[in-house]
């Protein structure tokens, strides 16, 4: 079928007229329309700009999509870079995975623009906060629908400016101005290692688009990526491990991976709104995206898989432990999101490319509510964020506290909410799926997962019975004054919540029943056809074009079992219910425990807990020193170049003997001519003279020069070859005609006319000037 | 054509005329004896120019030469009343700045010298190209052809730079009164008043006229150094 | 005929005795003169070449050197006439005091 033309544009054009709009007049509007019709104007414009960007989509995928059976949909905006061979286009692409970040990004992203409207709402600058958001969300839909990595990276880098935008939104609070930097600064960390990523997958393809890629790593011969090798020291690594591990090194930063994910936490700083928007739901998912847009690139790299699916693992339990001591509910939040993000990795690495998508969608639900709802309970607070201070809120809250609830009920993997569809099915993948890479690791994988499955449900009921359960532990004055739960903050939040308890339909498991199987279905006269009944494993089907190509030769490269696993089979139902019960029994563990500790408040039981872990408390209190660490070890040492830099080659090079020396060299230089410059005329005539005896006299004492003197003009002289200057009709104006001078030229082609010897210049003349000099 | 001898006769006798009169034109303290030699030298040299066969260019060198331009330069030394002793040294320069400045002089003396000698030391006897073929060679028709075809621009352009140089000089030797006189017309505040050369303390000028001479030359000089002879 | 050579010889020693005349001298007047007197020396150069290459543009700027000597003669004229109104001098030395 031929990818028909579609106006995808519009998606990520209606949120950047917006932008455009709210920067442009959105101050000139609350100033000139009073504050409330203003800010009125101000946040329509901008959820009107989602709200058209999120219908759009939801037309292109349901109806032209899935309505008219289309696969891909392709805009081609216009030809943007042209230079030589390369050509990258403005092109965007809706296919199967694009149309599913599309509807989380739009979808999500509506919700939170309507959240703001209430967490925002005495904000001054409203208006650049709102248009930040659609900025960020044009970004974001760029990143999702490029067709070519090159706008992929566009898009990549405009959410980090966005982000760094909204982190440092209060940017008077110098804390916040520096979470904001580090953000942007750890990002570009990553995006170096992307840009290298594209520069060597353009040195095989000749192109960054992604089908290019893609048909160039499905050759049936054997993809140019696996057979061209870098040689690193003794051994050979393929192109295609190289690409993967610098474009892993950007997922790294966008995605805040270890080493590069400290800057996540730090980005608290912002409204809680883009926290759940940028730092939970979407931006930060933009490196799994791009790992499963590649897929069929990564699938070539084995050792790059492992390398994902060990920083996977260990960025979900590193992050899940350090979750576990924070008192910030943000904080909390943070880590959580970082220690899932590690488990969307973890899936990646092991070859389970719907397994992150699914994750990432469900996550995107639960944790923009868990956020969208710390949001509201810190505006109740007064913008308080410590959960020491809080507790009891349940009865001020009730919605806040039943979606924050059902959230962590998703988060932590209970049956039947969304989490629990999608962490089951990574963690039963991390189990079965080998590396041909390093045989055990799917062992290690599936305990550190594991792991970090409890941890997450310990610290996440340990935050929900601190922050709603017991009594209120923080002071008077904000129990009584509390701000109560508005309608528009907690419509997006009971629409998540929803969201988040049947998000997991998406991923029937297989082993369930209901699952779909495949019948023959008898359509008379004796014929059958193959249909599928049941409950289906809604977003495998739906990305089976985009992981087919990888399947299909992944079980040469990769891994045995989970191309049969995606592609047809099922494992047996055996062991999938047998990873259901560990994982449920470690999610109800990790409740429990919180519950016994934290029901009723801080108990005893907890310090002492504390106090008996010790050194490890402590160390996962103080995030594990890891900003410590990186200080010592690359903010000192860079900030010492900066500094020596700074005084010797900006202050002492550039300033002092560049901008200094310029300006000190002219003004000696005036000093000195302006003492000559007296008005003496017969000075200057003198220095005229000079002058014109030495620029003369070098030109004279010229050997060339000298060779052409007056005796070989006049021996060489043949009035038949001048050019003609009258009895001709010759109209044309001669410019500058008047600066021929005779003598000179005639000597230059007198000079040329020795070497070249046209006719009428006899050859001997040359040679009797030679020997005359 | 001249024959042979009576142009060689005719050019050295010329030459040499314009080489004593133009050594007198430099040597002359009076200048208008110096004028008088330099018409000379400008005939001289206009017997030089037809010797070459520029004929039209001998025509413009006496009219433009040894006409309008030695008018123009008799008519100033007569007006101005140059006295004859105008080259009198009276502010010596320091003793190395006298060696300097004519060790200088010496050298681009020197260098023309070295750079005739070449010349003439390589001695051929070379006329000139065979004009057979260019009749006209020089004359009015000719050069004139010349001059509006190949040469529009540069034409062109020289008749802009008269025009500026006329109007320059017309600026350049108005009188301080006629400056003056403008200045009170346009109504030029002090800035500009000063700007153009007018101090304030000049300024009475316009406001008693008083008798004036033709050209106020009799105003004392700051310096003090020769009075005017007005 | 007259070598060309001897033409240039002459227009070398109109050029010289012009230059010791602008060099050397101190009025104004005869330092104009002097230089009219180097702008005919180059002249006659030009017109010898021209002669010798048989060409046309020799003589051309010839004419040209003219027509900007008599435009350097009348604002140079103006200038005197200007620095005897402020100094009643014809001295060169005194020149540069028209420049304030």
């Amino acid at each position: 079928m031929p990818e028909p033309s579609f106006d995808l544009l519009y998606i990520p054009l209606f949120p950047l007229i917006g932008a455009v709009l709210n920067l442009l007049f959105g101050r000139w509007a609350m100033r000139t329309l009073g504050d409330r019709l203003g800010r009125e104007l101000v946040h329509l414009i901008a959820i009107a700009a989602v709200a058209f960007s999120c219908f759009f989509t939801i037309s292109a995928v349901f109806e032209v999509m899935i309505g008219q059976g289309h696969d891909r949909l392709v805009d081609k905006v216009y030809p943007w870079i042209v230079s030589g061979e390369t050509q990258v286009g403005f092109e965007l692409l809706l296919d199967h995975l694009s149309a599913v970040m599309c509807l989380v990004v739009t979808g999500v992203g509506l919700l939170i623009h309507i959240f703001s409207v209430g967490y925002m709402a005495k904000d001054p600058d409203y208006h650049r906060y709102f248009a930040y958001l659609n900025l960020f969300m044009a970004a974001m839909l760029i990143l999702v629908l490029g067709k070519s990595l090159v706008l992929t990276f566009v898009g990549w880098e405009g959410v980090g400016v966005c982000s760094y935008l909204l982190i440092g939104f209060w940017f008077t609070d110098d804390a916040k101005a520096t979470a904001g930097r580090k953000a942007f600064i750890m990002n570009r960390i990553g995006d170096f290692g992307f840009i290298l990523g594209m520069l060597v997958i353009y040195s095989v393809v000749q192109s960054l688009d992604v089908d290019a890629i893609r048909s160039m790593s499905a050759t049936e011969t054997g993809s140019p990526f696996a057979k061209a090798f870098f040689h690193v020291g003794d051994t050979n690594v393929t192109v295609a491990t190289v690409a993967t591990i610098c474009l892993f090194i950007g997922c790294c930063g966008k995605s805040a991976q270890i080493p590069l994910y400290t800057w996540l936490p730090d980005a608290m700083a912002g409204p809680t709104p883009v926290s759940a928007l940028i730092h939970a739901a979407t931006m930060v998912t933009a490196g799994v995206y791009l790992c499963v847009r590649l897929n069929f690139l990564f699938a070539l790299a084995p050792l790059t898989m492992a390398i994902i699916a060990v920083v996977g693992a260990i960025t979900a339990l590193f992050a899940a432990t350090i979750g576990i001591t924070q008192n910030d509910i943000k904080k909390v939040l943070a880590y959580s999101t970082v220690s899932q993000l590690g488990y969307m990795f973890l899936a990646v690495g092991m070859g389970a490319w719907v397994s992150a998508i699914f994750h990432l969608v469900t996550h995107a639900f639960f944790k923009a509510c868990l956020f969208l709802g710390s949001g509201a309970v810190i505006e109740a607070c007064h913008h308080d964020q410590d959960i020491r201070t809080m507790g009891g809120l349940k009865e001020k809250m009730p919605v806040t506290r039943w979606t924050f609830l059902i959230s962590c009920l998703a988060i932590a993997g209970i049956f039947p909410f969304a989490g629990f569809f999608s962490k089951d099915e990574i963690l039963l993948h991390g189990y079965i799926n080998e590396s041909v890479w390093s045989p055990g690791l799917n062992y290690f994988v599936y305990v550190a997962g594991a792991l970090a499955a409890f941890c997450t449900a310990f610290y996440m009921f340990r935050l929900y019975f601190l922050t709603f359960e017991g009594k209120f532990r923080g002071d008077h004055h904000t129990w009584t004054h509390y701000v109560k739960e508005h309608w528009i903050m907690s419509m997006p939040l009971a629409v998540l919540a929803v969201l988040a308890t049947f998000g997991g339909l998406l991923g029937w498991p297989h082993a369930f029943p209901g699952a779909a199987h495949m019948v023959q279905l008898d359509v008379g006269g004796g014929r059958t056809i193959p249909h599928l009944e049941g409950l289906p494993h809604v977003l495998e089907q739906w990305l089976e074009p985009i992981t087919s190509t990888s399947a299909r030769f992944s079980g040469e490269f990769f891994v045995g079992p989970q191309a049969k696993f995606l592609h047809d089979g099922h494992v047996s139902s055996t062991v999938e219910f047998g990873m259901i019960a560990i994982s449920l029994s470690i999610a109800i563990a990790g409740i429990y425990f919180a519950y016994t500790l934290y029901k009723d408040g801080p108990s005893e039981a907890a310090s002492q807990w504390a106090s008996k872990l010790g050194a490890a408390y402590r160390a996962s209190k103080a995030k594990y020193y890891v900003d410590e660490i990186y200080d010592v070890l690359f903010v000192r040492p860079v900030r010492a170049l900066g500094s020596v830099l700074y005084h010797a080659g900006d202050q002492g090079l550039i300033d002092g003997v560049g901008v200094g020396g310029v300006a000190g060299t002219v003004g000696l230089t005036g000093e000195v001519v302006r003492r000559w410059h007296n008005g003496n005329v017969r000075r200057y005539l003198v220095i005229l003279t000079l002058g014109v005896v030495v620029v003369l006299g070098s030109i004279y004492l010229n050997p060339r020069v000298a060779q052409m003197g007056p005796s070989s003009v006049s021996e060489r002289f043949d009035p038949g070859g001048l050019r003609p200057t009258l009895g001709e009709q010759n109209v044309k104006v001669k410019l500058f005609g008047v600066f021929e001078v005779p003598w000179f030229s005639g000597g230059e082609d007198g000079d040329g006319s020795a070497a070249d010897g046209p006719p009428g210049v006899p050859g001997q003349a040359g040679a009797q000037d030679g020997g005359a000099l | 054509m001249f024959e042979t001898s009576a142009a060689e006769i005719i050019f050295y006798l010329f030459a040499a005329l314009a080489v004593g009169s133009a050594l007198a034109t430099v040597t002359r303290k009076n200048p208008v004896v110096a004028a008088v030699w330099l018409v000379a030298t400008f005939f001289a040299v206009a017997v030089n120019y037809v010797l070459l066969t520029a004929t039209f260019l001998a025509a413009i060198q006496v009219l433009v030469y040894a006409g309008a331009m030695m008018v123009l330069f008799v008519f100033v030394i007569m007006v101005l009343d140059v006295d004859e002793t105008g080259d009198a040294e009276h502010r010596r320069p320091s003793r190395i700045g006298r060696v300097g400045y004519y060790g200088a002089v010496g050298l681009g003396v020197g260098f023309v010298l070295w750079v005739l000698g070449g010349t003439l030391a390589r001695l051929y006897t070379t006329t000139g190209a065979d004009l057979a073929g260019q009749p006209d060679f020089g004359t009015a028709n000719a050069v004139g052809r010349a001059l509006f075809t190949d040469y529009l621009f540069a034409f062109e352009a020289i008749s802009l730079l008269l025009m500026a140089a006329v109007i320059g000089a017309v600026v350049v030797a108005r009188s301080r009164r006629e400056r003056l006189k403008e200045a009170a017309q346009v109504g030029l505040d002090p800035e500009a008043r000063h700007a153009a050369g007018l101090h304030e303390h000049e300024a009475g000028d316009l406001a008693a006229p008083g008798p004036t001479p033709e050209f106020d030359f009799g105003l004392p000089s700051a310096s003090g150094h020769r009075g005017g002879t007005t | 005929m007259v070598p060309i050579t001897h033409f240039l010889a002459l227009s070398g020693a109109l050029f010289l005795i012009g230059m010791c005349g602008v060099l050397l001298r101190r009025n104004v007047l005869i330092v104009l003169m002097s230089i009219e007197l180097m702008l005919n020396g180059a002249n006659i150069a030009l017109v010898a070449f021209s002669r010798l290459h048989g060409n046309l543009d020799g003589q051309v700027l010839a004419m040209f050197v003219i027509a900007v000597a008599a435009a350097e003669a009348a604002v140079g004229l103006a200038i005197v006439v200007s620095l005897f109104r402020a100094r009643t001098s014809a001295d060169i030395d005194d020149l540069g005091l028209l420049r304030d």
